[in-house]
């Protein structure tokens, strides 16, 4: 008991006064935030305003000279039958990739969920793609996609006679399409893989009781389950398929005759390539469009999902 | 009980592996094909069974390392990724622990300017943004791959769900304590922060490693050139049909991020899967 | 249930204040109505006040106005002579103890007990030696070095408690500082509490809904419901003589029987009866016994008989509560194990721990003659 009141005692003396506060709690969450604020401004918002503008000037970078011109780089655009070219071939290449690489993730995450050892590796070995530096991959597949020589058209080649894919306006989008899905693939297992883990252990046990199939198992407990996993995938494999430069780059170059120019490139093509700062904004609107298209989809359908109640 | 066997042996289980082998094939050759033409004299390349290993040789790697100034590229990598995530944490922390934890006029305003900047894909901004680096003289330098993500929407969004879930309790106990704003956020929230950090961390560091689209808007030339940009664009100048040391150029590119990978599976997959709550 | 030695506390060992409040009140921006109005308390110099209450009744958001982490909207709130309504949470002089013991995860116990001293830049020496003594003071001495994921909740709230008390504060909150704890746990607690805030006289301000533990520790008790007080003093009055019903039932679990007076009965409403000895006849009242305060038998001088068929059993150890049903009303009385409980039972309350209340709820004095000053009884 001494020792505890000589305890009570030490802390009983003066403590010393906090030291002066240079910033006053007012203003403190402004001091946190407007960095923040004032970088999105200016590399986020302002941008938007700017792209807006920028379809209706000839910009010169070089000269610093802004032109007003009206309507004409949207005409241009439209007139040239460039953009339509690209909606076409970016729904195409989303058509090429998304369905495939959702079925063949789920599968691969299916199988791997359904391991009782060995699992992680396989896992690795399919997250391997993503992980990857796709501008140096695609190099190999280039390479692997060359003329006769490449290992494409020694195998494939020489048995179903499709040959030199990277040069042929019918199959250069799908070669960079199967690039697509050989990086995509384990993306999606992984969220899937994410999504299994959530899935009611019990209610599998119990249809297992019940004499449920292994297929009905899947249809009636395992899928409804997935239903978030899914939407998530397939948004951010459509928003993938909407971003897609790497690839379109260094393989095809967006062609031959624009067969494989997708929207992302022809941005790059118009606004850097060309120079055509008006161009580009117009095809920018264009693609923002379709990023608020997929983020409106998926909003749709993850408060269809709610409403559901799979949540 | 359930009559089926538990043995990680049995003809199902087997069936699953063999699957999951073949399709790993497919995921694993071209890493296998790109390594084997890298150590391939440049004759035998497209001869001999792709499969196994002929002769090995360290040449294509010489020829990398004399012709292309890889380390330069390797050194701008490094350096773009790591200023790019110091600003990230410099601005994105304080902002989402005021965003989550403090009350302040304007707060709404700026989760929806956040949310609505959650929304847009890096690629719409290139060009705008192309022009605004311009104003500033800003091309081809390094600030130019480095400024326009320091502001990193979906880590504020991330670090402010964190913050979110820790009791507020945490940041009151600080207050009284007597700690002000930044004592609090170095002494008590940043390392609270470490686990979001690290995954928001990988998956920083791997999109701008791996980014090309945006170097090939703002980079001209070698100077400022990251690993990608600088790569794509020696190979098609010097390199044209030499495939070996193209595929060693490759091999270079890609081996920081697969070493990294290989050594924190786990955080690397948590990081990279990360980019998926971009949208949600 | 009085922790012995209350009565004969030692004067506050230092200066520590009074906390005052006027007329305080508090809206929740965008809340149609305010928290609490027009709210006045004192709570005594060095001594613990236990505001007790359910949850929702602004107990805690009170707490909180008064250490500063929430504004008030109207009011003063004073620490002795010192007007603090505007003066910053953290220059306040007040430490906190939370429910959920707010440690810092990444640091070691004796960084979290520092902490307070780091940000007043106290010397090192000065820091260790203090850290020290308070966790001395807690028990948790031998466990300087843990990080709290490694600790149990008990040593968790230990460290929480040396946290608040090392800079010496004038003022000490509680915030249900038991309440995730086990039942064995907390009953030892309690008890150190007490010892410990008399040992080092801040001015303690403790928040719980768990009466046990109002009683125990309160030296000023203060019972709260819907942002008003409902009833202040010392536990002894207040367990004693609830002002009204709702004090009666949150402190003590009172039977409540409202019904009509008539010559040696009470009617209620749905027609059950009573027998009923010395009161004045024809008076709606609310009449109020305690479930340990009952005899068995029938009332012997004056006071409340009570036959009634048995509904439910619980033995509680020596004694045995009963639930009788009383019209449509149930009663809970305790009863010494071994009573014959079978069918219908008859007990008795005598006129001493009979409680009136009018129709309002409100506290009368019903009996025409003064009823004697009680003892404690002893359960």
């Amino acid at each position: 008991m001494t020792t505890a009141v000589a305890d009570a005692d030490i802390l009983a003396e003066p403590s010393r006064p906090l030291p002066r506060r240079w910033l006053s709690r007012r203003l403190e969450p402004y001091v946190f935030v407007s960095p923040l604020i004032v970088l999105i401004g200016i590399f986020v918002l302002a941008p938007g305003v700017l792209t807006v503008a920028l379809m209706f000037f000839n910009v010169d970078i070089l000269a610093g000279t802004w032109k007003f011109t009206g309507l004409r780089n949207i005409q241009q655009a439209i007139g040239r039958g460039e953009i339509a070219n690209s909606i076409v071939v970016t729904i195409e290449y989303a058509l090429l990739t998304v369905p495939p690489s959702m079925v063949l993730g789920l599968l691969v995450a299916l199988g791997i969920n359904g391991l009782r050892a060995g699992g992680s590796f396989w896992r690795a070995a399919y997250f391997l793609p993503v992980a990857a530096t796709l501008v140096a991959m695609s190099i190999v597949w280039r390479w692997m996609f060359l003329a006769r020589r490449g290992l494409v058209d020694q195998t494939v080649g020489k048995w179903m006679g499709l040959t030199d894919w990277l040069n042929s306006s019918d199959l250069s989008l799908p070669a960079v399409a199967l690039v697509g899905n050989w990086q995509q693939i384990g993306f999606v297992a992984i969220v899937y893989l994410a999504g299994l883990a959530g899935v009611p252990k019990h209610l599998l046990e119990a249809a297992r009781i019940d004499g449920a199939s292994a297929w009905h198992r899947f249809w009636h407990v395992t899928w409804p389950a997935l239903g978030p996993a899914t939407v998530f995938a397939a948004v951010i494999s459509s928003i993938q398929a909407l971003r897609i430069f790497d690839t379109i780059a260094t393989m095809t170059k967006g062609g031959p005759a624009a067969s494989s120019e997708t929207l992302t490139y022809l941005l790059w093509k118009r606004g850097i390539y060309y120079f055509d700062i008006g161009g580009g904004a117009v095809v920018t609107v264009v693609l923002l469009a379709f990023a608020l298209l997929a983020t409106w989809i998926q909003k749709r359908a993850s408060r269809r999902l709610e409403r559901a109640g799979s949540r | 009980m359930t009559k089926r066997s538990t043995s990680p042996f049995a003809p199902g289980q087997i069936a699953v592996h063999v699957a999951l082998a073949a399709g790993a094939i497919f995921m694993l050759l071209p890493f296998w094909l790109m390594i084997r033409a890298a150590l391939t004299p440049e004759a035998e390349i497209f001869s001999g069974n792709m499969l196994t290993l002929g002769t090995v040789t360290l040449d294509n790697f010489r020829r990398v390392f004399a012709e292309v100034p890889i380390l330069r590229y390797y050194f701008n990598g490094i350096f773009v990724v790591v200023a790019i995530f110091i600003g990230q944490v410099i601005v994105c922390v304080p902002a989402a622990y005021a965003l989550a934890r403090l009350h302040f006029s304007g707060r709404e305003l700026s989760l929806w300017i956040v949310l609505g900047a959650l929304m847009i894909p890096y690629q719409v901004t290139a060009i705008p943004v192309y022009v605004i680096l311009a104003q500033f003289g800003l091309i081809d330098t390094r600030s130019a791959l480095i400024l326009p993500f320091v502001a990193n929407a979906f880590g504020v969004f991330l670090l402010r769900q964190f913050f979110l879930a820790i009791p507020g309790s945490v940041f009151e106990a600080a207050r009284l304590d007597g700690a002000g704003a930044f004592h609090t956020l170095f002494s008590v929230v940043l390392p609270m922060a470490r686990p979001a950090l690290v995954t928001f961390g990988i998956f920083s560091f791997v999109s701008h490693w791996n980014d090309y689209f945006w170097p090939s808007f703002v980079l001209r030339s070698d100077a400022a050139a990251t690993v990608p940009f600088g790569i794509v664009r020696f190979l098609d100048a010097e390199l044209g049909s030499d495939y070996g040391p193209q595929m060693a150029a490759a091999t270079l590119s890609v081996l920081p991020l697969l070493v990294g990978f290989l050594l924190a599976q786990r955080q690397f997959i948590n990081g990279i899967a990360m980019s998926a709550g971009q949208v949600e | 249930m009085m922790p012995d030695g209350k009565t004969t506390a030692p004067p506050a060992r230092r200066s520590a204040p009074e906390v005052t409040l006027a007329g305080l009140g508090k809206t929740y921006r965008g809340a149609a109505r305010p928290t609490f109005t027009d709210l006045s308390l004192t709570c005594p110099a060095g001594r613990i006040t236990v505001i007790v209450g359910p949850s929702g009744c602004g107990k805690t958001t009170l707490l909180r106005c008064v250490c500063g982490l929430e504004d008030t909207s109207a009011g003063t709130i004073r620490f002795g002579e010192r007007d603090v309504t505007k003066v910053d949470a953290e220059r306040r002089g007040v430490a906190m103890v939370f429910q959920n013991y707010a440690l810092y995860p990444d640091k070691t116990v004796a960084g979290n007990i520092g902490f307070p001293l780091r940000m007043a830049r106290m010397p090192k020496p000065d820091i260790e030696r203090r850290v020290a003594a308070a966790a001395r003071l807690v028990r948790i001495e031998d466990y300087l070095g843990r990080r709290p994921s490694e600790l149990s909740g008990g040593q968790r709230q230990r460290v929480g408690i040396a946290r608040a008390i090392v800079r010496g504060p004038d003022v000490l909150m509680m915030d249900e500082p038991l309440s995730n704890l086990d039942t064995k746990l907390r009953a030892e607690m309690r008890a150190e509490l007490g010892a410990l805030q008399r040992q080092i006289g801040a001015t303690t301000i403790y928040v719980t809904h768990d009466q046990t533990e109002a009683l125990t520790l309160a030296d000023h008790l203060v019972v709260m419901r819907g942002g008003v007080i409902e009833q202040q003093g010392s536990p002894e009055d207040v367990f004693l003589a609830p002002r009204n019903t709702f004090v009666a039932d949150f402190m003590g679990r009172m039977n409540l029987i409202e019904g009509k007076t008539a010559d040696g009965r009470l009617t209620t409403g749905d027609g059950a009866e009573a027998r009923l000895d010395g009161y004045p006849a024809g008076r709606e009242v609310v009449l109020g016994f305690r479930p340990e305060e009952v005899a068995l038998g029938p009332a012997a001088e004056g006071g409340l008989t009570v036959s009634a068929p048995i509904e439910r059993r619980e033995l509680l150890g020596t004694e045995v509560l009963v639930t009788l049903r009383l019209g449509e009303r149930l009663l809970r009385v305790r009863v010494p194990v071994g009573t014959p409980l079978d069918g219908t039972i008859t007990v008795s309350v005598p006129p001493r721990h009979l409680h009136f209340f009018g129709a309002d709820g409100g506290r009368i004095d019903f009996a025409a003659e003064a009823l004697p000053r009680r003892q404690v009884s002893s359960r």
